[in-house]
């Protein structure tokens, strides 16, 4: 057992920290909503070799770069792209994952990324295809500002990549890696909201004291350091250990993690924290839109127990 | 990055679950329920035998290995935790004769030490103790003390207490604190049982003119909190984390062999639980880590206490719902669910976010050494 990362490991989170805190403030984030893109961001990324070293680097780099990521909310799907140019094993650029499968009528709904992508990977009719379109570049109102879009998966420019049971375990592989980069993600974004609500409670000042000195506004700062600090964990063994389990379990509770570690730092900021102008509002939206990119976070506990106890016929 | 254990590890795992075959027999595991006193010589004398008394003398993989494995089983422990912990603040700030004479003697599984710290008023205020040590103007290096001690678990077991006195009262309270090695054969000691929710027994101890040797002190005269802030985070380093796994494993056995494991509910309730573990598993193993790798893991410590005793009074109330009208039958009734352990789980739950610190000391440990945020008292 080691759980220190490696040089290596040290030097790309250290990389992509400072990257993403020098290109993606708070500032760029407000500016890139409602659609949630920042094609500047983006082109920065691809000079650092993203999405192209997903196909090199283990998924536990990807998570500390995805961590890095959610650490300011950085408006670029990097998530989607980086699984869905291992899932291809090429480096086509921005490339979206319909982490759904296409429904009866062979349309992916709601793909986080479909707004921006140029190419869209899916699972439809037993078939792992691509499909190429011109983006919208627009999405619906949403709460996480999140480029959605439905994708057609049988459009006339659908590319079949792999077919049968081969397929289906190479897309069920990559919604799994999706779902321990999107709790990376969310372990960074609740790390920067707990920091922004431990900052506040310092200096915010009633009854002649920083409110931090008060118990009552600590100890739910504390059970959320917590948290954090085992969710973090958590995804970095689903990271090494590539099993269903771990990913299912990573993403539920760095899920609910992120939603109290945001929802606490917003009630600490008081009625500040219910204003636009704050930044805890914009943690505090994606916590809860990024994991319903999939669905209700608690279908992963019913994936976990028919992982565990065998599927019910 | 590598969560596993390496190979060596995994051998000694296997060798420690033969070792409990062995000698974690149904009798010990029923005496220990029957009586509530947590610790039985036997075993404790087949684990000194191998070495794995002392286990911060093994590498920390094993030493975490050992802690699991034992939680998980379910092995009598309590009065090797307090002793061992005795034992390492002993090696840190003991005399000579006490590392000399003591600490061999407690790791060769002889005997026992319990912990005097708690008294009726002082509880998470450990330095407002009023039990009183005072120097014998009349006999030079003999010291008389008086008081009343609470939660001395063990004590009816235990060669010595580690007992916390006050020998100052006209300083800051935690400036006026001696720490005592009494042996329990002292005159004036009495120990008085105290029964709990738990089914555990713990103790009152009552001290009256127990008079001891200045060679019985720990540390400086009124020194004891630099003393008391080391062994107190000792304390915090073994979270019972292998009783959740145990109970999970009870009620899955249960929830198969009732048919109910194919209910949708239940399966995401057992889940759930799994998934709590797993959270815990990974913080308590983090803390031991740090400790294995040179680091004193404070606010680690506490995070994994706090996680795992939270955790499991959530999971055993959850469980013994999930368990309905037969879940509250206990032990020993041949129609209890789960054999009665998820309610016995659910009655000792309760002590494990107060004992080792409360949930809410732990809290503030995080809050003000781990995030910064200023003093609250």
């Amino acid at each position: 057992m080691n759980l220190d990362l490696d040089d290596d490991q040290s030097l790309l989170q250290r990389t992509f920290r400072q990257l993403f805190a020098r290109h993606a403030t708070p500032e760029r984030v407000r500016a890139a909503e409602p659609l949630g893109f920042d094609a500047a961001l983006w082109a920065t990324l691809a000079q650092s070799g993203v999405p192209g070293l997903a196909l090199d680097g283990s998924l536990l780099d990807l998570a500390l770069i995805a961590e890095a990521a959610g650490a300011t909310v950085a408006p670029v799907p990097i998530v989607d792209a980086l699984v869905a140019t291992r899932l291809l094993g090429r480096d086509d650029g921005l490339v979206a994952l319909a982490v759904r499968p296409g429904g009866d009528d062979g349309i992916a709904r709601l793909v986080p990324a479909g707004a921006v992508a140029r190419r869209v990977a899916g699972f439809d009719g037993g078939a792992l295809v691509t499909v190429d379109r011109e983006p919208p570049m627009a999405a619906p109102v949403n709460l996480g500002c999140s480029p959605l879009a439905d994708v057609d998966l049988r459009d006339p420019s659908r590319s079949v990549v792999a077919e049968g049971d081969a397929a289906r375990a190479r897309y069920e592989r990559a919604v799994d890696e999706w779902r321990v980069l999107t709790a990376a993600a969310l372990v960074g974004l609740g790390a920067t909201a707990l920091e922004l609500g431990v900052a506040y409670a310092r200096s915010r000042r009633q009854f002649d004291a920083p409110i931090g000195s008060f118990q009552a506004v600590q100890q739910p700062l504390a059970d959320v350091a917590t948290a954090l600090d085992g969710a973090r964990l958590l995804v970095y063994e689903a990271a090494c250990e590539e099993t269903a389990d771990l990913a299912s379990m990573a993403l539920a509770f760095a899920a609910e993690t992120a939603q109290a570690a945001a929802g606490v730092s917003l009630h600490v900021h008081g009625g500040y924290g219910f204003m636009l102008e704050y930044d805890v509002q914009l943690f505090f939206r994606r916590a809860k839109a990024w994991p319903l990119a999939l669905g209700d976070p608690a279908r992963e506990l019913d994936r976990l127990g028919d992982l565990r106890y065998g599927a019910v016929a | 990055m590598d969560f596993r254990f390496d190979e060596r590890a995994e051998k000694f795992r296997a060798e420690v679950r033969a070792f409990l075959g062995e000698h974690l027999t149904d009798e010990v595991i029923a005496r220990v329920h029957d009586t509530g006193t947590v610790h039985d010589w036997g075993l404790h004398a087949a684990l000194a035998e191998r070495g794995w008394l002392d286990r911060l003398a093994l590498d920390h993989a094993e030493a975490t290995v050992l802690s699991e494995e034992l939680a998980r089983a379910g092995a009598p422990a309590d009065g090797w935790g307090t002793s061992e912990l005795v034992a390492h603040t002993l090696q840190f700030a003991g005399t000579e004769q006490q590392r000399a004479e003591v600490v061999p003697r407690i790791f060769a599984g002889e005997i026992l030490v319990c912990l005097g710290y708690s008294e009726p008023d002082a509880g998470s205020d450990v330095a407002s103790v009023a039990t009183r040590a005072v120097a014998d103007p009349e006999d030079p290096g003999w010291w008389a003390i008086d008081g009343q001690k609470m939660f001395t678990t063990l004590a009816h077991e235990s060669a010595y207490v580690f007992l916390l006195t006050r020998t100052n009262t006209s300083v800051p309270k935690h400036r006026g604190l001696t720490l005592f090695l009494v042996p329990m054969a002292t005159p004036g000691i009495e120990v008085r049982a105290i029964h709990t929710l738990g089914g555990e027994r713990t103790n009152v101890t009552f001290y009256s003119d127990v008079r001891v040797p200045d060679s019985c002190r720990v540390g400086e005269v009124d020194g004891a909190w630099d003393v008391m802030k080391v062994a107190l985070a000792f304390e915090r380093q073994a979270p019972a984390q292998g009783e959740a796994s145990r109970m999970l494993a009870r009620a899955e056995s249960w929830a198969r062999s009732t048919g109910r494991i194919d209910q949708p509910d239940v399966r995401r309730r057992l889940a759930r639980v799994a998934l709590e573990n797993e959270v815990g598993k990974l913080l308590s193993r983090r803390s031991s880590w740090l400790h294995g790798s040179g680091r004193m893991p404070v606010v680690e410590g506490s995070m994994a206490k706090l996680w795992a005793s939270e955790s499991f009074r959530r999971t055993s109330a959850d469980l013994l719902d999930l368990l309905g009208p037969e879940g509250v039958l206990q032990h020993g009734d041949a129609g209890a669910a789960a054999a009665g352990w998820v309610e016995h789980a659910f009655r000792h739950s309760q002590v494990m976010t107060i004992y080792a610190g409360t949930s809410e000391i732990q809290r503030s440990i995080i809050a003000e050494r781990g995030l910064g945020l200023p003093r609250s008292r």
